[in-house]
């Protein structure tokens, strides 16, 4: 087939591919998108499948068997968790207009410029290799098409080297057209964040277009070249070389094979490509459901014939004679099917071409917003900032920025190029993007995560990938030496880069994708969790983590169709993150924007919506919200922002009626507290009463006493009779005052303890003869009659013999003075009892009120108050009677009616 | 009627996170079939139907699979689809 | 004419001490044991002067010293307050009551004697 019909196709397919695009231009202004179908955001995510897929997997089949497989399987795997992950992603792009990776990840840290330049850097130099794979695939697939497509030949072997002339090298032309193509389909409008819509279209062709191309392939492979499927792989297991093939080797092998499908899960969300069409060019979020399964069934559908081709081509030519990446095209041709193999060379330009536009139209994005402009806006001398048209300039750059990235693959392949096979080319790749994934998915589920970490996690992984993989592949090719692959960096053994520390027997990219993301993990979090997070870092980390909280929801202004005055809004947003910072936000946000505040009053939704992000960041969304609402004007606060609302006021709800709680608790114990206070002013004030009490019994007798004495004293003339009167009443007075003065000590040290006990179990009536005996003449004295009724064989019980009486004495005087003179009676009684011993004093004296018969045991308490005369004693004999009692265990009542006489009673307890 | 309206909310909410839970599971049950210890299992080695064992397992598990996560996705209600 | 004076107190020995000291000094004296006693003895005919117990049955001394400075005839009966209280809010109490004078327990026998004198001078 000759070179200008090949060309020819090639350019026609091309300007076919243009004319799609275009089209999608001009459908996407008219408003009638012709990418809005969830099949076409599947099939664009399809560029996945490079030349690699195309060419490379047959490839890789016929050294590994299924080892090709884990590329296709990992994305599958990482699909069904795309409505977890990428959704969050694309949720997050939109709300926040992210155009790149770089932005993505800059954004999420702060919004910082060098990480976004870090990001940029490895990122261009990371896809370079994966670049340079697709215009090797393309320019051998055209020489193979070209010069060896003659009926009943074989193709060879002819990869372009280093030795080729540039002006001959089929790949230096193919890199031109494809950087002039990649121009005119990524950067003929300048919004990045505008969805490329003609380029997805394009790309979805494309994926159409290499699908049907390989199953062509295929087929004829299969049911032409061989009876079935079945048939290839039945001759293939004759052959002991190509048998070895239908399973894994060794654990090695299928560690390799775990590794890659861990590496192309993350690599399927971090590839800046893949995120171009994913997460920035996806038009409806919903679109990703229908994806999720769309696109693993695309990927098994392209794999169904990799093996069957491969084992084909293994069977059909000598070894040695055709590089197995070119078996797909090889295979029609050496059967004379010149147009299959056209078809099949087409499939192949539509892969490569398809990864090299949205590849470097998503680095020409990232170069142009992250990495120069941001250097250019820094040197004063070019005054850029104060330019009114930067869009000339934004295109000039991204141009050349393609230009530069597609002459960097063709440099790769033309100097390390054919040392490798495209797949091994296109893993070094892979592995540089998955160095994205712990900032990527740590930024979106992790809230902690800072950017010193993510600085540090991105250059440790990166650093380890350039040592392991990038620099061992340019010394193998010549253009390093060697001896440090070999022996390690200066001679360290523990340093060579495909045995790092000693870990050996592993593939290279397996090897560097363990230390690299053991590196860029560790640093990553350890940093993390070591350095803080700065006020826009914690707004920006919240907003990322928590876009779909429904608040976050809202995201964009047009939340706020209301305005509100400027001063008003920034007065309070200062209130919460301080004035200087608040007025320092708002000076970055006129000045991005190029507005100036100050002239404008009246706030847009646009900036209502930026100062409720940084309230955000301080107090929580519902209440900035609300705080938002209470200065701005219009419709705003919708059922889920009361749920939320409510929700946190609830919470409040909560803390305050713990409050309550603790207050009533705190009442409680005031209280309790007031209550003892006013026992112990009660018990105060008893005290004082009872010493006032006790001072007036003292002083009664003194009195009698110090006036007779007195008398006696000064009136010496007084007769012998009234001398004596006198003398008996001071007697008489004096006594009383000693006894006064033993109750009280008696009854303090009763109630103290202190009083000298001797108890014994004895007799209760022979103590109650001896009181009656030393109070017979009391009685007789007042002509009172005693009657004694003691039973016989009431049982002994345990008491203190001299307090008995004491006890008895008390009654029985209480008894006499009671009683009506000379017509007195009174009768004792003792019983036994179920209980103990039971004794009663009964007097036919005046009687005691029932509400009395409490209060006479109480001290100096004396109801006598019926009674002309006033009773002797102190008022503490029954006090001390019972207080006596309760401590032998017993007690002591008294039964009355007033005006027939009372009795006391007593019991005392047998012994236990 | 509001009232009805959230009630709709908190459906779809409900099944939203159902969905979720059966595509963790999906990925799970991938995950359980295309790395070790099952796939050690069938790298024995031998034949199905004409087919090396292994290629045959792959391609059917993965196959599957993709049936099993559309299952899960599309044999929502259509209301499941709003987002 | 010789003046009367009024004991009440509800200890009889202490009404036998102030009985003699009272006649002893030239006073026509009359007793009472309690606070009712003493009402009946004034309403019998004012006495000039009043020597008068608080802590008494029935009546105590306030309510008897308050019930004679309420009758306006007897507003000329002198009254001294005896107690064995010796706290100040009783001395206070009874003056407030409109006793004239207030003597504590025990007193001192020349001293009752010469207030009482005082009194009635």
């Amino acid at each position: 087939m000759s070179g200008a019909v090949v060309i020819g196709v090639a350019f026609a397919y091309l300007c076919l591919l243009f004319a799609i695009a275009y089209w999608g231009d001009k459908r996407a202004d008219a408003r009638r998108s012709l990418i809005a179908h969830p099949a076409i955001y599947a099939l664009s995510i399809a560029v996945y499948c490079t030349s690699w897929t195309f060419y490379g997997s047959v490839g890789r089949a016929t050294q590994t068997g299924v080892g090709f497989l884990p590329i296709y399987l990992g994305p599958t795997l990482m699909a069904a968790l795309w409505w977890l992950v990428l959704r969050k992603m694309v949720r997050i792009s939109k709300t926040h207009r992210i155009t790149s990776i770089a932005d993505f990840v800059s954004s999420r840290y702060g919004k910082s410029t060098f990480l976004s330049g870090l990001v940029t850097v490895i990122a261009v130099i990371g896809i370079m290799p994966y670049i340079s794979l697709q215009l090797k695939a393309v320019s051998a697939s055209f020489t193979a098409l070209v010069e060896f497509a003659a009926p009943g030949s074989t193709p060879g072997l002819p990869l372009p080297g280093a030795d080729t002339p540039f002006h001959a090298d089929t790949a230096l032309y193919v890199a031109a057209i494809l950087a002039a193509f990649a121009i005119l389909f990524g950067t003929r409008h300048i919004d990045a964040s505008e969805h490329h819509e003609g380029m997805v279209a394009a790309i979805a062709f494309e994926s159409i277009v290499k699908l049907l191309a390989f199953l062509a392939v295929g087929l004829f492979v299969a049911f032409g070249l061989f009876a079935g499927p079945g048939d290839i792989f039945r001759q293939a297991a004759e052959r002991a070389d190509l048998a070895r093939l239908f399973t894994m080797p060794d654990a090695g092998a299928i560690g390799d094979f775990v590794a890659l499908t861990l590496l192309s899960m993350l690599v399927i969300l971090c590839l800046p490509r893949q995120f171009q069409v994913s997460v920035v060019e996806c038009v409806d979020e919903v679109h990703i459901k229908r994806a999720m399964w769309m696109f693993p069934l695309y990927l098994l559908l392209i794999n169904l014939f990799v093996l069957p081709i491969a084992f084909a081509g293994l069977l059909t030519f000598q070894p040695g004679t055709v590089h197995p990446d070119l078996f797909v095209l090889a295979l029609p041709l050496s059967q004379g099917h010149q147009f299959l193999a056209l078809f099949a060379f087409i499939g192949g330009l539509s892969a490569a071409t398809g990864m090299i536009i949205v590849e470097t139209v998503a680095l020409a994005t990232m170069v142009c917003n992250d990495l120069v402009m941001p250097v250019l806006l820094r040197i004063e001398g070019l005054n850029l900032a104060q330019r009114r048209d930067l869009s000339r300039l934004l295109l000039a750059i991204r141009r050349w920025t393609i230009v530069v990235v597609v002459l960097l693959g063709y440099l790769y392949v033309r100097l390390i190029g054919q040392s490798f096979a495209l797949v091994t080319i296109g893993l070094v790749s892979f592995a540089a993007a998955a160095q994205f994934a712990p900032v990527l998915l740590g930024g979106i589920f992790w809230r902690g995560a800072t950017r010193a970490g993510a600085v540090a996690g991105l250059m440790g992984g990166f650093g380890v990938w350039l040592y392991t993989l990038l620099l061992p592949s340019f010394a193998r090719s010549g253009w390093l030496p060697v001896g440090f692959v070999d022996h390690g960096l200066f001679g360290f053994a523990l340093l060579k880069p495909y045995a790092l520390f000693g870990l050996s027997g592993l593939d290279p990219i397996t090897h560097s994708l363990i230390w690299s993301l053991i590196a860029n993990l560790g640093f990553y979090i350890a940093v993390s969790l070591a350095s803080g997070q700065g006020a826009i870092e914690r707004i920006q980390a919240a907003l990322f983590v928590d876009v779909f909280r429904p608040s976050g929801e809202a995201g964009g202004g047009r939340f706020w169709r209301g305005t509100a005055p400027v001063a008003d809004l920034q007065e309070l947003v200062g209130r919460f993150v301080g004035e200087e910072a608040a007025a320092r936000a708002f000076a970055l946000y006129a000045a991005e924007r190029g507005l100036d505040l100050a002239l404008q009053g009246e706030a847009d939704a646009d900036l209502v919506n930026f100062a409720e992000r940084i309230l955000a960041g301080a107090i929580g969304a519902a209440s900035a919200r609300v705080m938002v609402a209470s200065v701005a004007k219009g419709e705003v606060v919708g059922l889920q922002e009361v749920m939320e609302i409510l929700d946190e006021a609830s919470q409040i709800l909560a803390y305050s009626q713990k409050l309550e709680m603790k207050s009533k608790e705190l009442e409680q114990a005031t209280a309790e507290l007031t209550a003892a206070n006013e026992r112990l002013k009660e018990l105060d004030r008893l005290k004082d009463d009872f010493v006032s009490t006790i001072t007036h019994e003292l002083r009664t007798p003194l009195t009698s006493i110090r006036s007779f004495s007195e008398i006696l004293h000064d009136n010496p003339e007084l007769d012998l009779g009234q001398r004596q009167e006198f003398l008996r009443i001071v007697i008489s007075e004096s006594e009383r005052l000693t006894r006064l003065i033993n109750q009280v000590l008696d009854l303090a040290k009763i109630e103290a303890g202190s009083l000298d006990w001797d108890i014994r179990t004895l007799d209760v009536a022979e103590a109650v003869r001896a009181a009656l005996t030393a109070t017979q003449r009391l009685a007789g004295d007042k002509g009172v009659t005693l009657t004694v009724d003691l039973e016989a064989g009431a049982p002994p019980v345990p008491a203190d013999r001299d307090r008995l009486i004491q006890v008895m004495v008390n009654l029985l005087s209480n008894a006499v003075k009671f009683a009506p003179p000379d017509k007195g009676r009174i009768a004792v009684t003792l019983a036994a009892t179920p209980e103990g011993v039971r004794v009663s004093v009964a007097d036919n004296g005046p009687g005691i009120p029932a509400d009395h018969h409490e209060a006479v045991f109480d001290k100096f308490r004396q109801v006598g108050d019926t009674l002309t005369e006033k009773p002797e004693g102190s008022g503490l004999g029954l006090a001390i009677s019972r207080t006596i009692l309760e401590h032998l265990g017993g007690r002591i009542w008294v039964e009355s009616r007033p005006g027939e006489g009372a009795t006391f009673n007593f019991v005392l307890p047998r012994a236990v | 009627m509001p009232h009805r309206r959230t009630r709709q909310r908190a459906l779809r909410l409900v099944r939203q996170s159902s969905v979720t839970a059966r595509l963790v599971g999906v990925f799970l049950l991938g995950a359980f079939l295309f790395l070790p210890p099952l796939l050690r299992v069938f790298n024995a080695g031998g034949f199905l139907a004409g087919f090396p064992l292994l290629y045959v397992y792959l391609f059917l598990a993965w196959a599957g699979l993709v049936a099993v996560m559309a299952l899960a996705i599309e044999g929502d209600p259509p209301s499941g689809i709003d987002g | 004419m010789t003046r009367s004076v009024l004991v009440v107190d509800d200890e009889s020995n202490i009404v036998l001490s102030l009985e003699f000291l009272m006649k002893q000094a030239g006073f026509d004296v009359r007793v009472a044991r309690d606070g009712e006693a003493a009402l009946t003895e004034v309403a019998k005919s004012p006495p000039d002067l009043i020597l008068l117990d608080v802590m008494m049955p029935k009546r105590d001394g306030y309510d008897v010293c308050q019930t004679i400075r309420a009758n306006p005839d007897w507003k000329n009966v002198r009254i001294i307050m005896l107690t064995a209280k010796g706290r100040d809010i009783e001395r206070e109490k009874g003056l407030a009551m409109g006793a004239d004078d207030y003597i504590t327990k025990p007193f001192s026998t020349r001293e009752v004697v010469e207030r009482v004198k005082h009194y009635l001078a």
